[in-house]
């Protein structure tokens, strides 16, 4: 024991140690290593590098002033009040236009419109437009569902279109229907059977929808419960793939109905669908 | 809607072919229901789930509605549909729903064994429970059992042509519908006829007045063969035309204005002539002239 603890002194430590005796000393960080307060280190910095190089609005407008939403829940509860506001002026305008046109014996959109921009002119800005929207529906909605779908660009022959239908019906159930055009087939409430119009909202319980009135373009506000939806993808100039939305089983967010695994229920409720 | 979801195909198997004789013995069973009243038929064809089916989907339908009763339907107006009931013994001998549901339009199931009305119960995407009422029932039926049953959604049938036929089964039908109403506490009940030829047939107040002395109400007795019944039809509709009963295939409007009533299994495209759109919306995101005045 003795002998070979000798011999590693002698021979080992010797050749690489200061200090045979004391091979760890203990003083030996104090020359080299210096402890300070860093960055953060290499990772850190790398990260706050990429978030400077990102892109994003309070980066574009001011790089100083970094405006961050306090609480999403106000954000979001503000946008639902201005939708409602939104809703309702319109629904107001509409109506003070149409006691216009009743006042003036005015009968058609044209006229009435003719009589609003001179008279009127409050009221003329305010009313929604059908127009204004229609380029929601064919320039957005039309293309996103197409590709969504895998619809090339016109299909001559009806027939010959290759599209695997259960598939196609599980991405139309995760689809996203702002902007799409939509009609209302069946509805417990009859007075909406045949409303078509453009979706500007597709909320959780109700579909917001601009229709084309004779008079005036109005605002609509048409529940999902109770209500069968019919809207279709067109392929070619005259064909097109129909579809039924059962409003009863679609009662989700898009945001929530895209993550959602449905599930077939008891279809007493469904009645409607096949009465009248 | 007047519809019996029950009238005898007259095959037992895949291997037995259908005889012409018995094809116009079907056919005089369903111009009889016609002039009864009757709008909606299904043709049933029983098999035990045990055996085989032919792995094409094609083949799995032996009916040819299209093609046998065409004549019938056109002038009549009547539709007429397909049914497969399975006889369910042992569970773990069946074979997988999904692929035989795709060929017919309502599936059925009728358990002859504790075990089957365990699964059927529970677990099978079926649109109707039957029994045979001719036997004894397999077991004693629970409240929880059938009640389950039919908040899922599938409805329970009563067969009337057994208590038509000899006076054992007339015996063992009373008492079997007594038990299969108090078990299920009188909802969700279907009443079918179950004809094998054009005597087994009854008009609504034959069957209603039969159904009251059993123990049902009026109303119910005539949503038993009206809303009942035709809710069976939509669910098997849409069990094979929609995803999940969320999106349908098809328009839902047309002439016949109705998903059920459209004959035929929807496995093609659905495609139809534009509607929707107006004229002024060009197909190909060309722009269109938009008067905002």
């Amino acid at each position: 024991m003795e002998r070979s603890q000798e011999f590693i002194k002698k021979c080992l430590f010797t050749k690489n140690f200061d200090n045979p005796n004391k091979p760890i000393d203990e003083n030996r960080l104090r020359d080299t290593l210096i402890v300070i307060p860093t960055g953060g280190g290499i990772s850190q910095r790398l990260k706050q590098n990429k978030s400077r190089l990102s892109l994003s609005a309070a980066n574009l407008v001011a790089t100083d002033s970094k405006i961050k939403h306090s609480s999403y829940r106000d954000v979001n509860k503000n946008s639902k009040i201005a939708m409602k506001n939104y809703i309702q002026s319109s629904r107001k305008v509409c109506q003070r236009a149409k006691r216009i046109a009743y006042e003036q014996k005015l009968k058609d959109k044209e006229g009435l419109y003719k009589f609003l921009k001179e008279k009127e002119q409050d009221i003329w800005e305010q009313l929604p437009r059908y127009e204004n929207y229609l380029s929601m529906y064919e320039k957005l909605w039309l293309g996103y569902i197409r590709e969504v779908l895998g619809i090339e660009k016109d299909v001559k022959d009806s027939k010959k279109l290759n599209m695997n239908q259960s598939s196609a019906l599980t991405k139309l159930s995760m689809a996203e229907y702002n902007g799409a055009m939509l009609r209302v087939v069946k509805s417990i409430n009859k007075d909406i059977i045949g409303k078509q119009g453009i979706v500007i909202w597709d909320s959780q319980k109700s579909f917001i929808m601009i229709t084309k009135g004779k008079l005036v373009d109005e605002l609509k506000v048409i529940p999902k419960r109770g209500t069968v939806f019919n809207f279709e993808v067109p392929i070619n100039e005259s064909d097109a793939l129909q579809y039924t939305i059962l409003g009863d089983r679609f009662k989700y967010r898009s945001s929530d109905r895209a993550a959602r695994k449905f599930k077939g229920r008891r279809c007493d409720d469904l009645l409607y669908y096949l009465q009248q | 809607m007047l519809v019996d979801l029950n009238v005898r195909w007259p095959q037992n198997g895949y291997s037995d072919p259908v005889s012409e004789e018995e094809l116009i013995k079907l056919k005089t069973t369903l111009s009889t229901l016609y002039t009864l009243g009757y709008t909606h038929i299904a043709l049933n064809f029983t098999m035990n789930q045990s055996d085989k089916f032919p792995n094409n989907v094609r083949e799995m339908n032996p009916m040819q509605i299209e093609a046998r009763f065409k004549d019938l339907m056109n002038t009549t107006g009547l539709k007429i549909y397909s049914r497969i009931t399975l006889i369910i013994d042992d569970p773990s001998k069946g074979q997988s729903l999904s692929k035989i549901s795709q060929a017919f339009d309502i599936v059925a199931a009728l358990p002859v064994s504790e075990k089957g009305l365990g699964l059927a119960t529970t677990n099978l995407d079926i649109d109707i429970l039957t029994f045979n009422y001719g036997n004894r029932l397999p077991t004693i039926l629970k409240h929880k059992n059938i009640c389950n049953c039919v908040n899922r959604g599938v409805k329970v049938e009563i067969v009337y042509g057994y208590a038509l036929r000899d006076i054992q089964q007339r015996r063992q039908f009373i008492s079997n519908v007594r038990n299969v109403l108090r078990a299920s506490r009188l909802r969700g009940i279907v009443v079918s006829s179950g004809a094998q030829s054009a005597l087994e047939c009854r008009n609504t107040l034959g069957v209603s007045s039969l159904l009251r002395t059993l123990g049902l109400t009026n109303d119910q007795c005539s949503r038993s063969q009206g809303e009942n019944a035709s809710l069976v039809l939509l669910n098997g509709r849409l069990r094979n035309g929609s995803y999940k009963q969320v999106i349908v295939m098809g328009s839902g409007d047309g002439e016949d204005n109705n998903i059920v009533n459209q004959t035929g299994l929807p496995s093609h495209h659905p495609v139809g002539k534009r509607k929707l759109t107006d004229t002024s919306v060009a197909f190909d995101n060309k722009k269109a002239k938009h008067n905002i005045e």
